[in-house]
């Protein structure tokens, strides 16, 4: 991927209510460069900003301080009507008196383009969200996927520099959402436009983007591709978001040049080699996925032991709550490969296997 | 089989008027209403308008056309010929402009109010709305000989105009058809503003900023996805002040003097000094069918549009 920076975002706050009681700091201080034909995704909880950084570079909202460029050219002060960038809405906002075809021509028309080239796009796009049977129907006459695909034609059909999404796949059923997904990475590939897709849906996040922002209080926290955020997560607040993950508070006893050693709270310490960069003294927090994790025998090398809690059967994996001593139990899930239910019992004993690669140290 | 089935039919047959004998049942306190209150009135000012007037008013029991014919012509006492009536069209005229400049009007300032009020936060918008309405709380009289101090030669605005010196004797706005078109206005815009923000209030807002994102300007926002969408709210603003402008009595009455009749003032003239009852009724139905029309005209352009829009 060529990496020619589209957007920059440089050291932007947006405060809400500025100077009242009410102030709210939607977006705090934040930076990130969107490169150009990149499938972009800020991820977050809701309220974490996602939404407000997403209408700012639309031109809906003006940023407190900082600026946006576009290509290079400051864009934070133009309206809406001004920005090479179209956004396809949560609630979609198709226009209701207008038809299918109406509705995707509109920016054309608005632009200014001759009747034949407003036709022209207006069927190339109906073609391309696979929509040309229903030109000419009205838009409470098309189903809720329907719509979501005119909402994309409509926004593309000026063939925007940057397509920005807003949760545009939320009020869709669990099949179709999966549809959208693809359609949507399918449609990026197509035109080459830059997708900025805003979502609080972590999996939808990890399957479709080329790198994800992870928000949180008005910050960006990490960007990175997604198997990077996956299993390299920088932060606590980003290792609990995305997926599931056992955290282990502990206190760094000794600290040698290769090994170190940990105390979490049970009866034996643990020993960890040292990572070369940690930076970190006394309290730490360990992370670890629990399909990385392994229930194994003494001749492995195990790293903690504990009680097996509860085991929870979901068809593909089983899950084990093993209580090690620390507050909250350690699971492990385990695919089903073999068919066989492993025998283990309520309060058996269990030796617990990770590798120490895949343990994540984190800041708290 | 087709026994059965011809019975079962004549069952069905006879649940349906079971059920329209309940409706109509449900319905009569309303058909009452409407008989004795809209069409029997009605019906006896069409009665009366085919009448002989009385000598001191009301009516005689004798044929006569007479009634329709002085609508728009007038005969000479004396030599019985016959000429234009320029005095009733003059009237007829002039409430048909009036009322639809004052239909104009309360658009052109109920319109951006309607809007102001609903891009208010929710909570403060009922606070707006009560404002809009209180003029409603006052008669309308009363409300109406307000104006007529406020622009009177001795009134609020000329004594100000006066004092600051912008003017050097009082401006004769009394009496005039501005003045008239002025306490129409004021008298009816909450008609206007009340069904325009209905409309307004179920308009999506972020519609507009859809359209500011497909490069629509503001202009262009305001009529291809405003106006259509909240259409409805305005054609039945218009109504709602178009009719009552047209028969309206007391205002130019008040504000319009002697001189500037409108059709309910020619209409009350003849049921009072005029002593031509027939006459009366006569320019009431005359009302009622320009009324009528001016509806089908406005509502059928308005579906029209509407569809040239939307289809």
């Amino acid at each position: 991927m060529e990496n020619t920076v589209a957007i920059d975002v440089s050291n932007v706050s947006k405060v809400f209510a500025s100077g009242t009681a009410q102030e709210v700091k939607a977006l705090d201080d934040v930076s990130v460069a969107i490169f150009k034909n990149e499938f972009f995704t800020l991820l977050g909880p809701s309220g974490c900003g996602k939404t407000t950084l997403l209408r700012l570079i639309a031109g809906f909202e003006h940023a407190t301080s900082g600026s946006i460029q576009l290509d290079g050219a400051e864009i934070s002060s133009l309206a809406p009507y001004d920005r090479p960038v179209n956004t396809v809405f949560q609630s979609y906002a198709l226009f209701p008196h207008m038809t299918v075809a109406e509705n995707i021509g509109f920016g054309l028309e608005m632009q200014g383009r001759s009747k034949t080239e407003v036709e022209a796009t207006v069927s190339k796009m109906l073609g391309l969200v696979r929509m040309e049977t229903l030109r000419d129907r009205h838009i409470d006459q098309i189903s809720g996927g329907q719509q979501q695909r005119v909402a994309l034609a409509r926004a593309l059909a000026p063939r925007p520099k940057v397509l920005l999404l807003d949760e545009p796949l939320s009020a869709l059923d669990l099949k179709l959402r999966k549809e959208m997904q693809v359609e949507l990475k399918r449609l990026q590939h197509e035109t080459g436009i830059t997708f900025v897709f805003v979502t609080h849906d972590q999996e939808e996040a990890l399957t479709m983007s080329d790198r994800v922002a992870v928000m949180n209080a008005g910050k960006i926290l990490q960007v990175d591709h997604p198997h990077e955020i996956y299993n390299r997560p920088n932060d606590r607040f980003v290792a609990d978001f995305i997926g599931d993950t056992n955290f282990i508070r502990a206190r760094i006893i000794d600290k040698g040049s290769t090994h170190m050693n940990l105390d979490i709270g049970g009866e034996k310490s643990i020993q960890l080699p040292t990572p070369s960069d940690l930076a970190i003294d006394g309290e730490i927090t360990l992370a670890i996925r629990p399909e990385q994790a392994r229930i194994c025998g003494t001749e492995d090398s195990p790293i903690f032991e504990g009680k097996l809690a509860e085991t929870i059967y979901i068809g593909t994996d089983t899950h084990y709550q093993i209580d090690i001593g620390t507050d909250s139990p350690f699971v492990i899930r385990v695919q089903n490969t073999s068919g066989e239910a492993q025998q283990l019992t309520q309060g058996d004993m269990v030796a617990i296997a990770v590798d120490s690669a895949v343990i994540q140290i984190l800041r708290d | 089989m087709s026994k059965t089935l011809a019975q079962q039919e004549s069952l069905e047959a006879q649940a349906q008027r079971k059920e329209v004998k309940r409706n109509l049942l449900l319905s009569t306190p309303a058909l009452i209403v409407l008989i004795c209150a809209a069409s029997g009135p009605l019906l006896i000012m069409v009665v009366f308008s085919f009448l002989t007037s009385g000598d001191y008013g009301g009516v005689k029991w004798e044929w006569s056309t007479e009634a329709w014919f002085q609508v728009a012509f007038y005969r000479d006492i004396f030599d019985d010929t016959v000429s234009i009536a320029d005095a009733h069209l003059s009237i007829l005229w002039r409430s048909v402009r009036l009322s639809f400049l004052t239909t104009l009007t309360a658009f052109v300032l109920g319109f951006p109010t309607a809007y102001f009020i609903a891009t208010r936060p929710p909570e403060t918008r009922n606070i707006w709305l009560f404002l809009v309405t209180i003029p409603f709380w006052t008669n309308l009289l009363i409300r109406t000989f307000a104006i007529l101090e406020i622009i009177r030669n001795q009134g609020v605005v000329n004594t100000f105009l006066l004092m600051i010196g912008a003017i050097d004797q009082p401006l004769d706005m009394l009496y005039t058809d501005i003045a008239i078109l002025l306490g129409m206005t004021y008298v009816y815009i909450p008609l206007m503003i009340l069904p325009i923000y209905a409309s307004m209030e179920r308009f999506d807002f972020k519609l507009v900023e859809a359209a500011y994102d497909l490069y629509a300007s503001r202009w262009k926002v305001m009529k291809r996805v405003i106006l259509p969408l909240v259409k409805p709210g305005v054609v039945a603003g218009s109504i709602l002040v178009f009719i009552p402008s047209l028969g309206a009595y007391v205002t130019p009455r008040v504000l319009g003097g002697g001189k500037n009749l409108m059709l309910g003032n020619l209409i009350e003239l003849q049921f009072g000094q005029g002593r031509n009852w027939p006459l009366g009724a006569a320019l009431s139905l005359t009302l009622l069918a320009i009324v009528m029309i001016a509806l089908i005209v406005y509502v059928r352009s308005a579906q029209k549009q509407g569809a040239t829009h939307d289809s």
